[in-house]
């Protein structure tokens, strides 16, 4: 997950960058992957477990999308909701830990 | 009268200085120099980056309606007291272990070494904690002892000889501690420290304010005043940040070569001392920069 998350992070500021006037749903979306970094840093997570293969594939399609993205604003929004579907196994992965 | 003070003087110093070169004693006091500098940065630099947390942090939190006073509190989780604390604790061990043997080297005051010793033997336990659970009472009592008995006989460079081999591997593990939370490289997570926490801390803060400042009139003149200060707040933070990590790492890397250097200098009298004198002008330039960092703010 290390790098797809570093990856979803520096995809999401570029795209950022081409939008005038920018996007809101940008900015909230990648302060959620802030988040996510801050977070983890903090926990220590087993690497070897379903939950955390699952969000290491939810963040590779984040990338696979956002690259896509970048060549087609058409498919910022459903980067965006990928983005979305990430967070949402993070925190499974966070709660399995807990 | 004079002379036989004069004598007594005399004598004293050579036993003081007998066995150790002035090569050795030079490089043992650019050591503890060096070392105790590159401490009292660290030191310095965690609690301002513990400051400069909050501060943003509370910009966050004002420029986010959707926070409440719970969510206010669990922003900067990574900066808490004992995280902190523990690491500045790693700074100061290696402030004192570098101002003991700087002391032993070429001071006078038996006081001010056993302050030293003890100073480190204190932090270094409160910074590497568990790592050192079980070893920590025997050695660093041992440690105590030696370092007592040889300077009532005052016998500096046989408690040199004695302490540097043996505090080698805990000074090394602060060293790698530091060297990690004052990294920026990405890698997997446990490998990546506070100064990689905080910048990502201003990242998120600089894209928050950007939200902001970047959007024209839609948002209030009070929100925009409060958004500008963020921005900027948080672009210092991050140029900080890499201004950091391009002095400290170099500065820590040489601290463990010298560190090894040092064991071999001591047992060596004509062994070179050029790590030694490297890593003294690596922490020059450290806190150099910083000095100016610092004047400027």
């Amino acid at each position: 997950m290390d790098n797809n998350l570093d990856e979803a992070i520096r995809i999401l500021e570029e795209l950022k960058t081409t939008q005038t006037p920018p996007n809101e749903h940008i900015f909230e979306q990648l302060d959620k992957l802030y988040e996510m970094r801050l977070e983890i840093v903090e926990l220590h997570i087993e690497i070897a477990t379903a939950e955390y293969e699952s969000v290491t594939a939810a963040l590779e399609d984040v990338i696979t999308e956002g690259k896509e993205a970048l060549e087609d604003t058409g498919k910022i929004a459903s980067t965006l909701r990928k983005i979305d579907k990430a967070v949402g196994l993070f925190k499974k992965l966070i709660d399995s830990i807990k | 009268m004079r002379m036989i003070i004069a004598i007594v003087l005399w004598v004293a110093l050579a036993v003081c200085s007998c066995g150790i070169t002035v090569q050795q004693k030079e490089a043992i006091d650019t050591f503890g120099e060096a070392t105790a500098a590159v401490g009292a940065f660290c030191e310095e630099e965690l609690a301002f980056i513990k400051q400069d947390v909050t501060e943003m942090n509370l910009y966050f939190a004002a420029l986010d309606t959707a926070y409440t006073s719970r969510g206010i509190d669990t922003l900067g989780a990574f900066a808490n007291e004992k995280n902190t604390a523990a690491r500045i604790a790693a700074g100061n061990a290696l402030r004192a272990y570098g101002e003991m043997l700087s002391e032993l080297a070429t001071g006078d005051q038996e006081e001010e070494i056993h302050d030293a010793a003890d100073t480190f033997i204190r932090n270094a336990s409160a910074a590497l904690g568990a790592e050192l659970a079980e070893e920590r009472h025997k050695a660093a009592a041992s440690l105590l002892r030696t370092l007592a008995a040889k300077l009532e006989e005052w016998k500096r460079t046989e408690a040199i000889e004695s302490i540097v081999p043996r505090a080698r591997t805990v000074v090394d593990r602060l060293a790698e501690m530091l060297a990690v939370d004052f990294s920026l490289e990405t890698g997997e997570w446990r490998s990546r420290g506070y100064l990689f926490s905080y910048r990502d801390t201003a990242y998120r803060l600089r894209n928050k304010a950007q939200r902001v400042t970047d959007y024209g009139g839609a948002y209030p003149l009070p929100h925009r005043y409060i958004a500008v200060q963020a921005y900027h707040q948080a672009a210092s933070a991050i140029a900080r940040a890499a201004l950091v990590e391009e002095r400290c790492t170099p500065a820590l890397e040489e601290l463990l070569r010298a560190n090894g250097e040092l064991v071999h200098v001591i047992e060596d009298k004509d062994y070179s001392i050029a790590d030694i004198k490297e890593y003294h002008r690596l922490v020059r330039e450290l806190v150099g920069t910083i000095e100016t960092l610092r004047a400027g703010e």
